[in-house]
Parts: C-alpha cells; structure tokens; sequence
C-alpha cells in the first residue's frame, strides 16, 4: 500500500516538473518569437543601406514599436508559461490559453496603433520610402482569430467532457 | 482518441500550416526586400535624348530609362512610376547682383504603370517624353535659349524634382513607395 502510495507520489512529482519544464521552453519560444526577433529585426532595419545612403526610420516610431512589441510579447511569455505548464486537457489550460491568443491579437493590433502598418524610412538627402505591411498583419489577425475560436472550442470542451477527461487520466 | 480531439487536430494542423505559411513569406518578402535595396545595381536610372530642343523643339526626346533587378523570392506587381522632371540651367549673367544663379523648370509631369518582374528576373521600363508631353508644361525652349549660359557644361540638368516608385511585394501582402527628391539624372551636354 506504501509502496503504492510512493509510486504515485514520485510520479506526480515528475509529472509536475515536466510540465513546468515544458511552460518554461514554450514561454522561451513566445519570447524569441515576440520580443527578440521583433526587437532585433527593427534594430538591423536601421542599419540598412539604400543605393548607398544610409536608411534612417524614424526614431520615434520605432522606439514607439518597440515598447508595445515589449509589453505584449512579454505578457505573452508569461501566459504562455502558465498556459503551458498546467497539465493537459485541463480548464486552467484552456482558460490561460484563451488570454493568451488575445494577447497576441492585442499584440498584433498593436503595430497598427504603434505605427508599424505604415513604416517610413529616411533615406538622408534624397527622400523617404514607406512600407505597407496592411494586409499582412490583417492576414494574420485572421489566422489568430481562427486560433482563438479553437481555443474557445478547447475550453468548451475540457468543460463538456470533464467527466470522460478525469475518467481517462485516471485509468492511466 | 476522442472524436472531438481528432476534429481539433485536423483544424489545428490546418492553422499550423498557415501560420507557418505566413510566416515563411514575411521572412522571405524581408529578406527580398533587403537583397534588392542593399545592392547599388539592382536600381539604376538613366536618361537618355535625342534631338535639340532650341534648335527644333518639336524633335526633341527624353527617354527616362529604369532598370530593376529582382533578386528576391517573388515577382514585383503593380509596378508604377510618377515623375516631375525638371530642367535647371543658369543665368547668362549669373554673377550679377541680385540675380538668380540658376533657374528650374518643369519639363514633364506625369505616371505610369508597368508590368510585372517576375521574381528572378531583370527588365527594362522606359518613359518616352517628346513634344506633345513637354507642350503640356508650356516650356518655353525659345526663352531659355535667350537667357541660359549656353556656355556652361552641361547647358542644363536633367533633375527628377519629383520621383515616385511604388509597387506591391510578396503575393501583393506588402506594398511601398519611395519618394525620392530632386534627384539629379544627367546633363543635355550638346553645345549650341
């Protein structure tokens, strides 16, 4: 009985450090995919030379970019930690991964107010060049709201089917 | 598996591809983008003329030349190129008093549409401008030739006041424009 008893006690502990391990490489994803990439995307696009003059965005702007790209990516990180370190199929799961795709369409929203639809480049002496990234980020509004609405279909069902859920991971 | 898990797979699958989709042409489209604008010769524009346009300017002919490389992973659509060219030459007795030292002149306004590039590839567009486009502007060659230093080399400077290049990039999800000003394009060097 006590043997028993340990077994399942060892268990759930490694079962607990697996998946904080898993929020912990997930949210490490989030953060690279969010706020490093981002960050040092915008940083090289200042360095770039056009017929070489030197291309300037507006400072302003980009800093403007740059502190939405860093509030939301690292409120994504964070939720995608909880998200993914609750264990599967489970309402906290759901509930956290529901913030989360919100957060990412705030995020993605956010180069709209932050001025990242509309880019403008200095280029010194000659003139400016503006680049329209519109329908891009509406495309891929369109994709997370698809993700959201999976999301959304995930937590109804964790809810709905809580009975069978419990049922099977306790027969394994 | 539970059915409502196997439908939730297939449409995550579905998701995973487009986002992945997306997401490999907005690093292609970056990519493209920094390939063509970083390399001096994938961009270049020449002006070329026939003809003297104090002598008889119902002969002359400017062809504005563009030549773009399309090195990047997709074609270059809806490509289209507004212009104000101006000719600037200077006073006969420039170092007067009070006098300007040169003067502009707008000598053709306008756009135009060009075709496709397809992603690879390098082509030449021309805008041909004669007579009929310069009589739009009301130059007045006959005015010039009074007052310009014809002395000077070149007589007068061929200048883009205004040049406007737009065009829609990776499957048309990114578009941008460079306005470019007072861009200087050549000399009309034939002594009169």
């Amino acid at each position: 009985m006590s043997f028993t008893k340990d077994r399942i006690t060892k268990q759930l502990e490694n079962a607990k450090i697996k998946n904080l391990l898993r929020g912990t490489i997930i949210a490490a994803i989030y953060f690279t995919s969010t706020v490093l990439i981002p960050f040092w995307t915008f940083s090289w696009i200042k360095t770039i030379n056009v017929e070489g003059v030197e291309l300037q965005a507006y400072k302003q702007q980009v800093n403007q970019i740059l502190f939405y790209v860093w509030a939301f990516g690292l409120l994504i990180s964070g939720t995608a930690f909880f998200a993914y370190s609750a264990p599967k199929q489970s309402i906290r799961r759901g509930a956290f991964a529901v913030i989360q795709i919100i957060l990412n369409c705030l995020y993605l929203w956010s180069y709209k107010f932050s001025g990242a639809l509309e880019i403008e480049f200095d280029l010194v002496d000659l003139g400016i060049i503006t680049v329209n990234l519109t329908q891009m980020i509406l495309l891929y509004m369109g994709i997370y709201f698809l993700t959201v609405i999976l999301k959304g279909y995930d937590l109804v069902d964790f809810i709905v089917n809580r009975e069978k859920i419990k049922y099977k991971r306790g027969k394994k | 598996m539970r059915p409502e898990r196997i439908f939730r797979l297939v449409v995550r699958i579905f998701l995973f591809i487009l986002a992945s989709s997306m997401s490999l042409v907005s690093f292609l489209g970056g990519y493209s983008a920094a390939l063509i604008l970083t390399n001096e010769e994938n961009i270049q524009i020449d002006v070329d003329y026939e003809g003297d346009p104090f002598l008889n300017p119902l002969d002359f002919e400017i062809d504005i030349e563009f030549e773009i490389n399309n090195v990047g992973y997709f074609d270059l659509e809806d490509l289209e190129i507004d212009l104000v060219l101006t000719l600037v030459y200077d006073w006969k007795n420039k170092t007067g008093n009070g006098i300007n030292v040169s003067t502009e002149v707008t000598l053709y306004e306008g756009d135009k549409k060009f075709a496709t590039i397809p992603a690879g590839e390098r082509k030449k567009f021309k805008i041909s401008i004669d007579y009929e486009d310069i009589e739009l502007t009301a130059i007045d060659f006959y005015n010039i030739s009074q007052n310009a230093d014809l002395t000077r080399d070149p007589v007068f400077d061929f200048v883009a006041e205004e040049l406007k290049i737009s065009a829609k990039y990776s499957l048309g999800l990114i578009s941008f424009k460079a306005e470019i000003e007072d861009m200087d394009l050549g000399g009309f060097e034939e002594k009169v």
